[in-house]
């Protein structure tokens, strides 16, 4: 049945874009997490890839979340001399995560689960007028 | 009805099409953010190869023991793939346009509609024909 494999299909595009949104909340809510002593490594940010994968049972390419992983860029410093983690010269490290971009992959994961909601949503009309027709 | 079009076989054969060009469809929509993915579609003019196909089949009569059944006679089923063009194609290599694609999904949705309401018509004027609608 072709209308409930597409909607396991969206429904697996929905699932991934649920990660997706669930690590870039975990940046934002780290946004301002740094080092606890002067040698400590401040949060990194982390970074959703995707792949397609061969559902053998379906017969389709699902969508699926191929790895978390870290942000290798660097970590920006402050000058803060009266904090606890200040080096010598009275600087802090930071987290690398930057508000700005994380808000920009925010919308584009909300526009993409937007659209496999509404891929569904036709999806499932198609199927119950299918049905009516047995009145 | 030997030699005519059946038309009920006619609209199944389209509403299969639809359902299974949904499937393909959302298939692009949730890889909107795969790397290296390329959206496909079912091939252009399938459909219409196919009902000819269907409908007048030209095909080697096996008229003695030992000939070859005619190849293609079993059901061709659709296909679907890469279309070759398109709008643009992300750094990452993605080629999926989520405009394209929900523009594609609504006429699908549409289509499907229209072969309902042509079934649904059809049915009456059967009824109609035996005296009980």
């Amino acid at each position: 049945m072709d209308l409930i494999k597409s909607m396991s299909i969206s429904a697996s595009g929905l699932r991934a874009q649920g990660v997706r949104l669930r690590v870039i909340a975990e940046n934002i809510a780290n946004a301002d997490s740094i080092a606890q002593s002067p040698g400590g490594e401040p949060y990194r940010r982390k970074l959703v890839t995707f792949a397609n994968e061969l559902d053998r049972a379906l017969g389709a390419e699902m969508v699926n979340v191929k790895g978390i992983t870290v942000d290798r860029g660097d970590f920006p410093r402050r000058y803060d001399p009266g904090h606890p983690a200040a080096d010598e010269d009275g600087y802090i490290i930071t987290s690398n995560v930057k508000s700005l971009i994380e808000m920009a992959d925010m919308r584009e994961a909300q526009r993409t689960y937007e659209a496999n909601l509404r891929v569904m949503q036709t999806s499932r009309s198609m199927l119950q007028q299918t049905i009516e027709l047995l009145r | 009805m030997d030699g005519k079009i059946n038309l009920f076989q006619a609209f199944a054969r389209k509403m299969d099409w639809l359902g299974q060009r949904q499937a393909v469809l959302s298939q692009n929509i949730a890889n909107a953010d795969t790397p290296d993915f390329k959206p496909q579609d079912m091939k252009a003019g399938a459909f219409a190869r196919l009902l000819a196909r269907r409908v007048d089949p030209v095909t080697p009569a096996v008229t003695h023991a030992s000939h070859i059944s005619p190849a293609g006679q079993g059901d061709p089923g659709f296909r679907s793939g890469d279309k070759g063009t398109r709008y643009e194609t992300a750094p990452s290599g993605n080629a999926v346009v989520l405009e394209e694609q929900l523009i594609k999904v609504g006429q699908t949705q549409m289509d499907h509609q229209l072969m309902n309401n042509l079934y649904r018509k059809h049915v009456q004027m059967i009824r109609a024909a035996l005296g009980r609608s």
